[in-house]
Formats: structure tokens, C-alpha cells, sequence
């Protein structure tokens, strides 16, 4: 033991720290059993896509592509629509569109409110007041009825359009959160030290606090994530949005407006319903157990 | 030692005229920063339209003389502001001479009724559950029973929504479909009309509470684990004090106030989500209105609806921040030593 | 009288010393962490005598906030208390039923609070927090004489009447301690436990509140275990000071002697490692590491830094024994007498 600790440290490889990393990484996965399970049921998801997407033609999901209101069979394996689409092939493609619109959002709403919240926390006073109430007045406002107007107003838009729309109203919760932590990590001693040492405000936020906020980083990236897959499946069934892409939210639109529901065609609406039921059961998982995570008192609940 | 502290109220007043205010610039900016020039296609859109109908060309004067469209750009803000200021939205395009008040007057009443009651059955029954999820004296079985209300925080608002119309409307007919009363019925204050009213909202009223309880248990539950753990818990436990009195009175009654900032922050959201839920429900309240003036581009309404909805959730919490000084007898302290 | 206990039948009752208003035997409470059983209280008899003053001193994690607490079975889990009794005037408290400790609490027993900063509620007007401890121990009405008692206590820890309607944030630091000590004294205990009231405050207002509170406790006439690190607080408040180490007690011994003479070697080294007045040098410490409660050591806890270790030591846990009058020590050095 003693010798293989020793070996360790003088070797001076990056190969050791891989391991570590990865150690760190699987114990991780380990004792978040939930948040695991989580991100297992969205690759499952986002891999069943992307690889039936590779099995069919894109063709297949163009209006006409088939006869319309099969049910399922061998050859359309989740049958096709009123709109005669193969569903499968819908599906396949509407997955990682919907995964895609969802993490760019999320990516787009944490780096701008990381940003703000780092700002806002860190240098407090007038720059903090100015920040955190725009954070506030925007968490106010319903989202949703700006996309709304939004949508109205340009009709046409792209999946990558979307997703930076909906990620750009989407900062204020993570900018809340990461001004919070920053607040309360700017007093500690290490950022004393740092300081002391003649790093400046940059250094400090990017090597010093920054670290400190991974948790709550990935804490708002799953909520904006998941609030971004929320607001853009909301707006495709009202048939705003992408339009001419196969998404979730638009494959429910379509089976809404022709009635799916009412016809018993449950192969169109069902594949849509349980695929969103999947990716919120998944986030949700995720979104708890690194709660747990960034709020170490409960943790503690877990005994009880 | 405790009296209204006009710093705060202040602020809290002054926060919620910046709600009003960046709300109605989003309203002003979106049409102008969407690509493709809409204001442009809409007026060109209406000089075509107004030719065929009738006081067709009087709409169209009126509102490029509404908006001023032939002024410089920060005119036509000065005017857009005032105008939103005396909350003045002119004439709906799509069903011109009327204002667009005629429009959204009847829907707030709907939207905030149902809005309203929802929220807060879901914020009464979320403190509970979550509160009785974090006590350690709830028997096991009725803590798994509780937890169940974690499923439809799961589901999105829409989507609850439409299976329960499916379910309960389309294949057992035991509730209404959509609207908020039987058609055709006189808008009074009698027993069959608010009976109607009931069994209609009743619907929209579950997705609500039933997606969003789950989270409001969830966050309950957060607050009273801390609670729990603070020392006056221990204190108040040395005292001799009754488990009862300890759970209501130490550990409820404090995670309320956080938990009332918790819908301060929320609100937004529960109401982007009633939104959809009212279209689904074709429930006539702001929601279903908006979706109806998108659908019939009557731009007037849209920017109408936008700025009343930011307005009502801008007032709900400012009722919130001025109740809870109230409740947290520490919040005036903090203001008075921060400021 | 608000006191309960006394009316418990006699059987519960088990051979007992009038001499002895508190008789803590063989106590053992531990955690049960994900790591492994902690044992914070290993084993720990002790006694109280009435209108006593008991100082109970030891390094931080000797367990002396759990064995506290555990007396009035206020450990939340992980804490299990695993066996022993806490004989009060008789009674075993380990073996009553919740309702009726309930009772006992505060009216029999009552604690303050180590970290009394944090130890009020917040949301609730000090008067009302007093009033809630009386209510809880009254059968029936007594609006008057319950104000009556409130106002008591609190002008006889200093405060005046206007406090019941200050919220806690409103207080000072000092005037909280008080609540809790007014607190603590409302029903009349036969005990007190104070867990370190005083190391949150600074030097001149400790000095205050430990005043208060040593005269409270003698126009009581109730017996106080005085929870702390201070030694020079100790002796200038306390009549005997018992010392925890690693969740053992090693030693008991009035105070004056301990300082004289102390007995156990950790005792020894504690007393050694005071500033004196003669050489003014700092703290020496005490080498070696403080025990691994999940991993105890075998034999005496402290046998791995006793600078007198014997080789049964490590082998044989000495037990707590009165080796001369009035002065216990768990340790096999003493073994001969
Ligand atoms: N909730 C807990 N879970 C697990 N172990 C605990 C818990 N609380 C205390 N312990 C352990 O029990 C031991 C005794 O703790 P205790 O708080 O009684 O010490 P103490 O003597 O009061 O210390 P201090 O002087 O710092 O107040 C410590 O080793 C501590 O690690
Ligand atoms: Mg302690």
C-alpha cells in the first residue's frame, strides 16, 4: 500500500490523475444513485434516437411519405400519422432535436446567468443592486407570454434560433443561485489569500470561486435544461416555433389539431407523450439529487 | 420597535414599476428587432385589408397615428410608454372598433380566479405535504403516500392537461371539455352559474395544482429539514414543549416566509404554465386569449395581454413583499441595517 | 408544584442515595454513521449532588454536548442511547415514557443551550417563547400567575419586563443568554445543564452572564452541570470538575484539588498546559492525536499519548473508581489503592 502511494506521487505522468478524475467521476455516479439513473434514462433516450435515426430515411417523416392512420406494424414500426408520416421516423428525429434545443438553451441560460451572478456577487454594491434587480424583475415577468409575442411575430424560425431565444430568458434562476454562493465564497480565506497573493478580481473569480459553484452550476444547468425543453415543447404544441422540423412538441400539435386523441390513434400521441414523460422523469431525477447535492443539511434528512 | 419601514416599501414599489416598464419595452422592441420588418408587413397587411371592410381605412389611420409610425424612433417609445402608463392598448385589429379592454376585461376575471384559487390550494397543500414529508413523527406509510405527488411535478402543465381532458372530458364524460361555463349562459352571480363555473374549472384547476404540487412539497420538504436542524429547535424541544405545538408553531410557521419568497419567484413561471393550460382547456382566460390573437395576428391584443399579465404577477408579488414583513419579523431589521 | 416526577410510584425507583439529586450509571449513547458506530458516551457514571455545582470539561468531540443532551433524551438520530440510566431524585428518565419526559423537561430538568446566539426563535416575540414554555407544563388557566413568573425571572437574571416584546434579533448577544438562562430557571428545576453558555460572548459580558447565573442557581438551589473548555472559568465557578476524554470520563475531583493535584495523566497534562501566572508562555498542547471514536483504541482511550503507559494498558479498560474521598479516576496507575 505504502509503496504503490509513493510510486504515485513521484511519477510524474498524467496518467494518475486520469484515474483519479475517473475515481472521482464513478464515486460520484456512485453515491448519486439517483442522478445516475437520471442521466442513464436521458442517453437511453437520446442513443434510441440517434441510432434509429441512422436505421430510416429522413424521407419517411415528410407529409405523404406513407398511407395515413396505419397502426403499428412491421414496417412502420410505431405506424404513421394523419398526416401520413412514419412515427418512428418522426420520433427519431424529433428526439435529438428536442435534446438539442434543450441543452443549448440550458447552456445559453447558465453562461449568461453564471456571468451575472459572478458579477453581481462579487462586487456587490451598485452593480449588484443593478444586476439582481433585473434578475428579479425578469423572473416576474412570464416567460412564456414574451416567447409567445415572440413567435407571433417571427413566424419562421430554426431549432437553433429557438433555443437561444428560450436560453436568453432563461438566466435569472442561475443568476440568483450562483450571486448567492458568490456572496457568501467571496469572505472566505481562500479568496483572502488569493488576493493577498496578487491575483486579480479575474483570477480570483475564474481559479477561486468559481470551482467552488461546479455544484450549483450543474444544479442550474439541469433546471434550465429542463425549463428550456418545458417552454419550447410548450410553445411547438401551440404550434409556435420550428416549423417543418419533426419535434416532440410539434408531433403533439399535430396529433392535437387532428383530433389523435379523440380517434384512438394513440400511436400518434402516445410515442410523443411518453418521450417527454422520459426526459422530465430523467431531469427531474437529475434536477433532486443534486439539490441533495448543493444543500448539504438535507443530506443529512436522508437517515432520518 | 416595529414600524412600516418606507425604505422597503419603497423599493418594493419601485421594483414593481420596473416590471411595468421592462415588460412594456419588450413590448415595444420585439416587433422592431424581429427580422423581417413585421411592423412593416403588418401595415401593409392592413392598408390591404382595411380596402375590404368596412371602417377599414380609419383602423389603419388610427393606428399608425397610435404608434406614430412616422416619427422617430424614440417618439414613438415616448408615446408607446405613456400610452402603456394610462394602460390605453386602442382598438383590437382583428375585431376593430373594439378596444382591446373589451377583450382582456373579461379574461382577467377568469384568469386570475382560476390562477389564483389553484396557487393557492397548491401552496397550502404543499406546505403541508412537504412539512409532513421532513417531520420525523409521520408514519412511514403515509410519508410514501405523500411522495406520490412527486409524479405530476414530472409531467409538463399542457401535457396533464390534455390527458385529463382525454380522461375525464372526452372518454367519461363526467366534465365539461373547454369554456368556462355552459355556453349561452348570462354572466350573473347566480347558484347555476357559479356552478358551472366550478365543474368547468375544475380541470384546468387539477393540472395546475397537480404538476406544480410536487415541486412546492419538494421545496417545503428543503426548508423544514433546515428548520429542523437550527438550535431553537433543540430549545424549544428542552422546554418541554408538545411535538404538535413545535411542529406548527417552530418548524411550519418558520419555513413559511422562504416559502412565500419561493412563489414571489415562481409566480412567473406557474403562470407561463397556466397559459398553456387554458388554450388546452380553450378556457377563456389571458392565455387562451392571447393564443386566439396570435392565431388571428391582432397584434394590439397580443402587446394588451403581454404587459396586463406581467402587471398581475408584478402586483402579486408586490402584495407578497409587503405581507411579508409581517411574517418575517426580520426583514425590516436587514433592510434598516443593509441601507 | 409544576414538578411531575415526584409523583411517580415508587417501583420505578431504584436503590438511590439521598445524596445524590442526579445518578448517571454505565450511560453509553452513540451515532450510527454511515462509516461505522461512533461512541461519543462510552460508559459514563457520574453524580450530582443537591444545589451543586458540577463543571464537566474536556477537548472538542469528548462527547460532552451528547452525554448533556442524552440526560434529557433530546439526541435526534443518529444518536442512540444504548444503555444506562440518569437516576433524577430516583426516577430513571431513560425509562419514561415520552410524555411523560416531556414533562420533566424544563420542570425537572432543563437545558441551556450550548450556542445560545441561534437558540431563540426568531419568528416569535421573546415573551411569547417564555409563554410557551410555561403553557406547555400547565394543566390549567394561571393566566396571571404565569406573567407574573415571566416578569420573576427575568428581573432576576437583569432584564427588564420590556424584552417579552423584543424579537431575538432586537437583543444583544449577553441579553439573549440571559432569555435562555431566564428560560431555564422559569419552572424551577432540580437540574440545570448549561452547554457552554458563554463562549459565543466576549471576556466582560461572560463575566456578567456567568455571575447571573451562579446566582440564580444558588437562590434556586438547584444543581448545575457546567458544560466547557475553560478551566480558569471552571475554577472560579465550580465545585467539582469532572473531565471527559474520547467519550470516557477519566476524572472526577473536586475543583480545588485538580488544580493541586491532579490525578489521571490527561488530567495532568491538561493542567500542566495552562498558562500559569509564573511562566507565561503559551498553551503546550498535548501531543498525539485526539482518539478516533469509530476506531477507539483498545484498553484505556488514552493509552496511545500517556506519557505513564503501563503495559496492561492497552489491554484492560480501567474503570471509574473513588480512590480517595471525593476523587475518582479511571486509571490503572491508581490501581494499587
Ligand atoms: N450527528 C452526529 N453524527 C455523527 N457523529 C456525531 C454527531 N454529533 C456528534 N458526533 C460525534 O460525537 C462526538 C462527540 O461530539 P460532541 O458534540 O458531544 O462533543 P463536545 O465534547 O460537545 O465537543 P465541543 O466541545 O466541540 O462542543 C464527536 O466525535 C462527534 O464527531
Ligand atoms: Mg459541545
Amino acid at each position: 500500500m505504502n509503496t504503490a502511494t509513493v510510486q504515485n506521487n513521484t511519477r510524474p505522468n498524467s496518467g494518475v490523475n486520469i484515474w483519479k478524475t475517473a475515481r472521482v467521476v464513478l464515486g460520484f455516479f456512485n453515491n448519486n444513485r439517483l442522478f445516475t439513473f437520471g442521466v442513464l434514462l436521458l442517453l437511453a433516450l437520446f442513443l434510441f434516437g440517434y441510432i434509429g435515426e441512422m436505421t430510416t430515411s429522413r424521407k419517411m417523416a415528410d407529409m405523404g411519405a406513407a398511407k395515413l392512420n396505419l397502426r403499428p406494424s412491421a414496417e412502420n414500426l410505431l405506424g404513421t400519422d394523419g398526416l401520413g408520416r412514419d412515427m418512428f421516423t418522426v420520433m427519431v428525429i424529433g428526439i435529438p432535436n428536442t435534446f438539442k434545443i434543450g441543452f443549448l438553451a440550458g447552456a445559453v441560460g447558465v453562461l449568461i446567468g453564471a456571468l451575472m451572478g459572478l458579477i453581481a456577487g462579487f462586487y456587490k454594491g451598485y452593480t449588484d443592486t443593478i444586476f439582481s434587480s433585473f434578475a428579479d424583475v425578469m423572473l416576474v415577468i412570464p416567460t412564456l407570454a414574451i416567447l409567445i409575442t415572440v413567435s407571433a411575430y417571427v413566424r419562421v424560425v430554426t431549432v437553433e434560433i429557438m433555443a437561444v431565444i428560450v436560453g436568453l430568458l432563461s438566466w435569472p434562476l442561475p443568476a440568483r443561485l450562483i450571486r448567492s454562493q458568490t456572496l457568501s465564497l467571496r469572505e472566505r480565506l481562500f479568496v483572502d489569500v488569493a488576493r493577498l497573493s496578487g491575483q486579480n478580481d479575474f483570477e480570483i473569480i475564474i481559479f477561486q470561486i468559481l470551482p467552488n459553484l461546479t455544484a450549483y452550476l450543474a444544479a442550474s444547468f439541469v433546471g434550465a435544461v429542463s425549463g428550456g425543453i418545458l417552454a419550447s415543447v410548450g410553445l411547438e404544441v401551440l404550434g409556435l416555433g420550428p416549423q417543418n422540423v419533426p419535434t416532440i412538441g410539434r408531433t403533439l400539435y399535430y396529433a392535437f389539431n387532428y383530433s389523435a386523441l379523440f380517434k384512438g390513434m394513440w400511436w400518434w400521441w402516445g410515442p410523443p407523450l411518453v418521450t417527454l414523460a422520459i426526459i422530465f422523469t430523467g431531469l427531474f431525477m437529475m434536477s433532486v439529487s443534486l439539490d441533495k447535492y448543493a444543500n448539504p443539511r438535507l443530506q443529512g434528512s436522508t437517515h432520518n | 420597535m416595529r414600524g412600516l419601514d418606507l425604505g422597503y416599501f419603497i423599493r418594493r414599489i419601485g421594483m414593481f414599476l420596473l416590471v411595468i416598464f421592462v415588460a412594456a419595452s419588450f413590448n415595444f422592441m420585439i416587433p422592431r428587432l424581429a427580422p423581417g420588418n413585421p411592423i412593416g408587413a403588418i401595415t401593409s397587411r392592413m392598408s390591404n385589408a382595411s380596402a375590404g371592410i368596412e371602417n377599414g381605412q380609419a383602423m389603419f389611420e388610427a393606428y399608425r397615428e397610435r404608434f406614430g409610425l412616422d416619427d422617430p424612433l424614440y417618439i414613438q417609445y415616448t408615446k408607446y410608454m405613456w400610452n402603456t402608463l394610462r394602460l390605453d392598448f386602442g382598438e383590437s385589429l382583428s375585431a376593430y372598433p373594439a378596444e382591446v379592454w373589451d377583450i382582456i376585461g373579461p379574461a382577467i376575471g377568469w384568469s386570475i380566479s382560476l390562477i389564483g384559487v389553484s396557487v393557492l390550494i397548491t401552496f397550502v397543500l404543499g406546505i403541508l405535504i412537504g412539512a409532513l414529508l421532513a417531520w420525523k413523527g409521520t408514519p412511514g406509510i403515509l410519508k410514501s403516500l405523500l411522495s406520490l405527488t412527486m409524479i405530476g411535478g414530472v409531467l409538463p402543465y399542457y401535457l396533464l392537461a390534455m390527458l385529463l381532458l382525454y380522461f375525464f372530458a372526452f372518454t367519461a364524460h363526467v366534465l365539461p371539455m373547454s369554456g368556462a361555463v355552459e355556453s349561452g349562459m348570462a354572466r350573473e352571480l347566480s347558484w347555476p352559474f357559479i356552478k358551472s363555473a366550478f365543474r368547468h374549472a375544475i380541470l384546468p384547476a387539477s393540472s395546475i395544482i397537480l404538476t406544480s404540487l410536487g415541486g412546492w412539497a419538494l421545496s417545503m420538504r428543503g426548508l423544514m429539514v433546515n428548520t429542523i436542524g437550527e438550535d431553537y429547535m433543540l430549545l424549544a424541544e428542552a422546554k418541554g414543549l408538545r411535538k404538535s405545538r413545535i411542529l406548527w408553531r417552530y418548524a411550519i410557521r418558520n419555513a413559511i416566509p422562504p416559502q412565500l419568497m419561493h412563489l414571489a419567484i415562481a409566480l412567473g413561471h406557474v403562470v407561463s404554465g397556466a397559459i398553456l393550460v387554458e388554450i388546452v382547456f380553450s378556457y377563456p382566460g389571458l392565455g387562451y386569449q392571447l393564443y386566439m390573437s396570435i392565431v388571428n395576428s391582432d397584434y394590439t391584443v397580443i402587446q394588451g395581454i403581454t404587459l396586463i399579465l406581467a402587471v398581475s404577477v408584478g402586483l402579486a408579488v408586490l402584495i407578497i413583499d409587503l405581507v411579508y414583513p409581517r411574517l418575517d419579523p426580520r426583514v425590516t431589521y436587514v433592510a434598516e441595517s443593509s441601507g | 408544584m409544576l414538578s411531575n416526577v415526584k409523583t411517580k410510584p415508587v417501583d420505578v425507583r431504584t436503590k438511590t442515595r439521598a445524596d445524590r439529586i442526579l445518578d448517571v450509571r454505565n450511560l453509553r449513547v452513540s451515532y450510527q454513521t454511515g462509516g461505522g458506530q461512533v461512541r461519543a458516551v462510552n460508559d459514563v457514571s457520574f453524580f450530582l449532588r443537591p444545589s451543586e455545582r458540577l463543571g464537566l470539561v474536556g477537548e472538542s468531540g469528548s462527547g460532552k454536548t451528547t452525554m448533556a443532551l442524552s440526560l434529557m433524551r433530546l439526541l435526534q438520530s443518529p444518536a442512540v442511547i444504548e444503555g444506562g440510566q440518569v437516576l433524577l431524585d430516583g426516577v430513571d428518565l431513560l425509562s419514561l415514557s415520552e410524555e411523560e419526559m416531556r414533562r420533566a423537561r424544563l420542570a425537572d430538568i432543563a437545558l441551556i443551550p450550548q450556542g445560545a446566539m441561534n437558540s431563540l426563535n426568531p419568528m416569535l416575540k421573546v415573551g411569547e417563547q417564555l409563554r410557551d414554555a410555561v403553557t406547555a407544563h400547565m394543566d390549567s388557566g394561571g393566566k396571571t400567575s404565569r406573567e407574573a413568573r415571566i416578569f420573576d425571572v427575568l428581573e432576576s437574571v437583569e432584564l427588564s419586563r420590556n424584552v417579552v416584546n423584543a424579537y431575538p434579533h432586537e437583543l444583544s448577544g449577553g441579553m439573549k443568554q440571559r432569555v435562555c438562562i431566564a428560560m431555564g430557571i422559569l419552572l424551577k428545576p432540580k437540574v440545570i445543564i448549561a452547554d457552554e453558555p458563554t463562549s459565543a460572548l466576549d471576556v466582560v459580558v461572560q463575566r456578567q452572564v456567568m455571575e447571573t447565573l451562579g446566582r440564580v442557581q444558588s437562590e434556586l438551589g438547584a444543581s448545575i452541570i457546567l458544560v466547557g473548555h475553560d478551566m480558569g472559568l471552571m475554577a472560579q465557578f465550580v465545585d467539582r470538575v469532572g473531565v471527559m476524554y474520547g467519550g470516557k470520563l477519566v476524572e472526577v475531583s473536586p475543583v480545588r484539588e485538580i488544580f493541586k493535584d491532579p490525578l489521571h495523566p490527561y488530567t495532568q497534562l491538561l493542567i500542566g498546559s495552562l498558562p500559569t501566572l509564573e511562566s507565561k508562555e503559551n498553551f503546550k498542547g498535548i501531543s498525539g492525536m485526539t482518539p478516533s471514536l469509530l476506531t477507539p483504541p483498545t484498553g484505556c482511550m488514552f493509552h496511545p499519548r500517556c506519557p505513564q503507559v503501563l503495559p496492561h494498558c492497552q489491554v484492560e479498560i480501567p474503570p471509574l473508581v473513588e480512590i480517595k474521598p471525593d476523587r475518582w479516576v479511571a486509571c490503572h496507575l491508581y490501581n494499587g489503592s
